[in-house]
């Protein structure tokens, strides 16, 4: 097989997938050897019961998680993207994602719940509100800067009412409701997975059937409408899409911010190109590897302690973001 | 143009460290020759207290600069004349008639003094558990001051207090509250590392009110039942291992290894599995260093907030890999509730109580008689 640039540009992201899916195994908070992480994974281990509830139990979840994710929010910052034609759109600009913490904040605050499961169904009644609002705006008003503005607006709101809570809220329900807001991807655990992959993965799927009308949004809605796109319908589909994504990865990991706003321009950045056939696996396997990276980078070398995974993903994204400013005439976007 | 911003930016930086040089109290933590005599503080290392030529004396230590002295209170009888020869510090005179306070523990502590007639004020009125305090509050002689963070300063000032008593957090002001030129006296309590030392406060509170006797006599008495206790707790054979607290977010948080709370488990005599964690407040560990150290533990002693009572299925729904603890599958978790229990009004004075619930627990033949009043064992 002839390996041209563009098959280049898949594989090194799938080789980096896989290092750091590996790397998230051997390497954790407690000190396993690698010898006997393979003996775990392959189920010859006779050791310590714990090193193999921690690879298997805690560890593999969690660096699936971490990829479903990764990959879930990038290609929903991609979409929006092109569909706002706005280099910062994100899947939290659209106030999903504020909608899933206004569920969880009513819900840790308010109604005094904690269990997780309960804390996953209120942030996924909250991004869905502010979802199918969205979607009854977007029929509303034609133009996509608007629906912008709206969406920011909600997001407004929402944090607002979020802000409202905290206020009167006590010292350990506000830590709780803080905690939860830094973002982790070590909350799913084996048994939530299938539920958590399946409803991503069909996002995600969903996410690579749409690749015609993004490409066809590229040009300008008039031009689209005349390659016999439904505009409206595509609009809808898309927004569908973005929302499920970051909703249901906002309900299971909380907030994970700038992984979906920087992995597009990475991606645009090495496949050097806005067509979305190549644009959305690049983006999928970019995302994931992010996604890993970042949580690979929580834990402290040489200490037990761990960092939030809020506190890390703007360190790896933001210079990406300032990057992609100063150097946009460089890089292929909605054109 | 970007000189002159370079240069104001200098100089506004500079302006602003003069600031906080003033007021904050930059002298170091040692005492001149004024002093009369001075009372002996046992264990609380945040506080000193001296008698001097008409005024006593009280010094704040600053919890996260032990060298440094945070505040100068200079307590006055408001029935003497003021002294010529006053040194620079914060005027109080005593007994505070009108006292805001804004944590409900400080304001349990001041009620069991038998001053609560002295509280015109509370910050978080939601939190009060006491019926008496409760009723004060009902007949309005006691106002909702609003939440600590941003309390309601106008009504601060129309309740006439003459004092606060504030909770300080290091590095952050009283904002507004701080220009009523009402004394704001800062209960650090919280920062000491032994529950002897947190309770010892005490003795500083009753000062303000004029009820040192009170102060003196209340704290010995929790210091002979907690010493009583730990004496006991010595006296057993094992010394069972504990875990604390739960995973929050993607980070388990617990006490760190020269917290108080550390210091009464080890009182008890179970051995914390993190005690050589560093710290005096708390520490995040990950799942997997928690697992992987604490998975054979003997007990698992954890805190929660809920109207409802918490179950095994509660917390396995929660995560389900807390089953691969040893205390879950022995069924050897308790638990404190506190929502419904009064464990946040009772840890500064009366340390001695829950340190009996821990005993009973890891060494029920020595108080076989104890009845659980914080944790009890999950359902």
């Amino acid at each position: 097989m002839r390996f041209n640039k563009s098959n280049l540009r898949i594989l090194i992201p799938c080789v980096a997938l896989a290092a750091l899916f590996l790397a998230s195994l051997i390497y954790g908070a407690v000190r396993i050897p690698v010898g006997d992480v393979l003996s775990i994974l392959t189920g010859t281990f006779e050791g310590k019961a714990t090193w193999q509830s921690i690879v298997l139990q805690s560890r593999l979840p969690q660096a699936i998680t971490a990829v479903v994710a990764g990959a879930g929010l990038a290609v929903s910052g991609l979409m929006l993207q092109t569909l706002f034609r706005n280099p910062l759109a994100g899947p939290s600009i659209l106030g999903i994602s504020d909608g899933a913490n206004l569920g969880v904040a009513i819900a840790m605050i308010y109604l005094s719940v904690s269990s997780y499961l309960s804390i996953i169904a209120s942030a996924f009644i909250g991004a869905g509100c502010v979802l199918l609002l969205i979607i009854r705006f977007s029929a509303k008003v034609k133009s996509n800067v608007m629906l912008l503005i709206i969406g920011i607006m909600i997001g407004y709101l929402a944090s607002s009412v979020i802000s409202i809570l905290n206020y009167r809220a006590s010292a350990d329900k506000v830590h709780q409701y803080v905690m939860w807001g830094m973002g982790d991807f070590s909350g799913v655990s084996l048994d939530k997975l299938p539920c958590f992959a399946a409803v991503a993965g069909s996002g995600l799927l969903m996410a690579v059937l749409l690749i015609k009308p993004l490409n066809a949004l590229l040009l300008g809605e008039t031009y689209a409408a005349n390659l016999g796109i439904n505009i409206r319908r595509a609009r809808i589909l898309i927004l569908f899409c973005t929302g499920i994504l970051a909703a249901t990865v906002t309900a299971f990991c909380g907030p994970v911010s700038f992984i979906g706003l920087a992995v597009p321009h990475i991606a645009r950045l090495t496949t050097g190109t806005s067509n979305h056939n190549r644009l959305v696996p690049v983006t999928i396997l970019t995302g994931a590897c992010i996604a890993l990276l970042c949580n690979l980078l929580t834990i402290l070398p040489g200490s037990n302690q761990v960092l939030p995974l809020g506190a890390i993903t703007p360190i790896i994204c933001a210079p990406v973001i300032i990057y992609v400013i100063v150097n946009r005439r460089n890089i292929h976007y909605f054109n | 143009m970007p000189k002159s911003f370079l240069a104001s930016c200098i100089v506004c930086i500079a302006l602003l460290y003069g600031c906080s040089g003033r007021g904050g109290g930059r002298q170091s933590f040692d005492r001149d020759g004024t002093v009369a005599s001075s009372q002996t503080i046992n264990y609380a290392s945040g506080f000193i207290i001296e008698e001097c030529d008409g005024y006593t004396r009280a010094i704040l230590r600053d919890p996260w600069d032990t060298a440094r002295v945070r505040r100068t209170y200079l307590i006055v009888d408001r029935s003497e004349s003021l002294p010529g020869n006053l040194p620079e510090g914060i005027l109080i005179r005593t007994p505070i008639r009108k006292a805001v306070v804004y944590t409900t523990t400080v304001a349990s502590l001041i009620e069991e003094a038998g001053c609560i007639e002295n509280i015109c004020g509370i910050c978080e009125t939601e939190y009060v558990t006491s019926k008496e305090a409760r009723g004060r509050i009902g007949q309005g002689l006691i106002a909702d001051i609003g939440p600590s963070t941003s309390p309601n300063v106008e009504k601060i000032v129309e309740i006439e207090a003459d004092a606060i008593i504030a909770s300080p957090f290091e590095n952050s002001s009283y904002g507004s509250a701080e220009k009523l030129g009402i004394p704001i006296i800062e209960a650090a309590d919280y920062m000491e590392e032994t529950p002897l030392g947190r309770a010892e406060w005490i003795r500083f509170y009753t000062l303000l009110f004029g009820k040192k006797e009170v102060g003196d006599s209340l704290f010995s008495l929790t210091e002979a039942r907690y010493k009583a206790l730990k004496d006991l707790a010595r006296s057993a054979g094992t010394r069972p291992t504990v875990m604390l607290e739960r995973k929050y977010g993607g980070q388990w948080v617990l006490p760190a290894g020269q917290s108080y709370v550390a210091t009464m488990h080890s009182d008890a005599g179970a051995d914390y599995i993190f005690k050589d964690e560093e710290g005096r407040g708390v520490t995040s560990l990950s799942f997997e260093t928690v697992l992987d150290q604490a998975v054979d533990a003997d007990f698992w002693m954890l805190k929660y907030n809920a109207p409802a009572p918490m179950t095994y299925g509660d917390i396995e729904a929660e995560n389900p890999r807390y089953k691969a603890f040893g205390p879950f599958a022995r069924h050897a978790v308790y638990a404190c509730n506190t929502a419904t229990s009064t464990y946040y009004d009772d840890i500064t004075l009366h340390p001695d109580a829950i340190l009996a619930d821990f005993i009973h627990i890891y060494h029920p033949d020595l108080l076989p008689d104890h009845k659980l009043k914080y944790y009890f064992p999950l359902k």
